[in-house]
């Protein structure tokens, strides 16, 4: 049974064959071999960015719809919020309107009309 | 009194009602901010050097190649695309509107503001009445009441902030997976590309000194030696960081999952005992203008 390999599977090996192979270029016996694995580890290097170049383009229509359900979601969410903060805010303006109403009948009071 | 002791009944329904208790889930909801705010700040950090990490990559292979000419189109040349970024910083924006959205339903604040208003207004009302003769008599319970409802009103802000919350969070569970895998391979793999750069940087400093020690000064091996110590360790730290970015989206994951079942598992002891004592405090406290009033 054989299993499919993921894209983040594929460049985490893929990295780990550069290391590789950037080791064998220190320590291959040959300068041939040395510069074979340098440049294999290069191609490599390029290979790798390709690909998750690619995927990376290919998520971002996956973002993107991911993202607008998300948006609308902490939005509905933001209006029950933004009611309560209102009620809050009505009871703190009916606090200082009452303090305005005091003030005048403390003023009324001084003259006898209430 | 009868009317009190319905008033009782129906503010104890709402709280039986309404789900975990609110220090249950703001542990919950904290541990989620948290792991949102670090998750979002490392994601941002490597989006923001997606580009950079190749053009540096780039020069800093030059130095030990000194055949090879620099070229401009490569300095300018944007790999990954502002629209394709703009579209993971749009996602990392919603992430922390999100968790900030989270925390405030889970904040007892505006219902204790709303309760404190309430209770405030009703002192004012009576004061002011006070002042009218003969309006206080018929207005002195006022203030009582006004704390009543100021209490009855914080019981039902609170359940309707746990309703509402439930259904983001559980109704954002998908989405949020979603984000946080899609920003997992990113970052690990922007990650895995500043590994794969500075290999190849490692590994031409260690070249360049096998290859030219014999003609080295002491002074020159010293320099170059403590270079590829550095590097050594630079790249021990790199692959270490990379491990680290693949547990921290998974934490990450498990704190939402983690909120998400604190707020959909009512059932659970610990949650019926905290509901239990949270609902015998608020009619505690429910009950003081209550029998206030009905003294009178």
């Amino acid at each position: 049974m054989t299993t499919m390999t993921t894209a983040p599977e594929l460049t985490y090996d893929l990295v780990q064959l550069i290391l590789a192979m950037d080791n064998w270029s220190i320590d291959a016996p040959s300068a041939a071999d040395r510069q074979k694995a340098q440049k294999l580890a290069d191609e490599l290097r390029e290979r790798h960015l390709r690909l998750f170049h690619a995927e990376f383009t290919q998520r971002t229509s996956q973002y993107k719809a991911a993202v607008a359900e998300l948006e609308a979601e902490v939005a509905r969410a933001k209006v029950v919020m933004k009611d309560i903060q209102k009620l809050a805010r009505f009871l703190e303006s009916a606090r200082k309107v009452v303090a305005v109403v005091d003030t005048i009948l403390g003023h009324a009071a001084k003259i006898g009309i209430v | 009194m009868n009317r009190a002791a319905l008033y009782l009944i129906f503010c104890a329904s709402a709280a039986i009602a309404a789900c975990a208790g609110p220090s249950d889930l703001q542990k919950a909801a904290g541990a989620f901010s948290t792991a949102t705010s670090v998750t979002a700040d490392v994601s941002l950090g490597y989006m923001n050097n997606l580009n950079k990490i190749e053009r540096d990559g780039y020069l800093a292979r030059l130095r030990w190649n000194p055949s090879q000419v620099i070229s401009a189109q490569v300095l300018s040349t944007q790999t990954f695309a502002d629209k394709d970024l703009a579209v993971r910083y749009a996602a990392i924006g919603t992430l922390r509107a999100y968790a900030k959205v989270v925390s405030e339903l889970t904040s007892t604040e505006s219902a204790q503001l709303v309760a404190d208003n309430a209770k405030q207004l009703g002192a004012q009302l009576q004061d002011t009445s006070n002042k009218i003769r003969g309006l206080s008599a018929q207005t002195r319970e006022t203030k009582l009441m006004a704390e009543f409802f100021g209490q009855l009103a914080k019981l039902l802000i609170e359940h309707k902030q746990m309703t509402t919350l439930r259904e983001l969070v559980s109704g954002s569970a998908d989405r949020i997976d979603k984000i946080a895998a899609h920003l997992a391979i990113d970052v690990g793999g922007a990650a895995e590309r500043e590994l794969a750069r500075f290999s190849g940087v490692r590994a031409d400093a260690v070249r360049f000194y096998n290859d030219n020690r014999t003609a080295m000064s002491d002074e020159q091996r010293r320099k170059a030696l403590e270079e590829i110590r550095a590097n050594e360790e630079r790249l021990d730290a790199l692959q270490a960081r990379l491990h680290e970015i693949t547990k921290l989206f998974d934490e990450f994951r498990q704190s939402h999952s983690s909120l998400n079942k604190a707020l959909a598992n009512g059932s659970s002891v610990a949650l019926a005992i905290e509901r239990t004592e949270r609902f015998l405090q608020r009619a505690m406290d429910l009950a003081k203008p209550i029998e206030a009033l009905a003294a009178r």
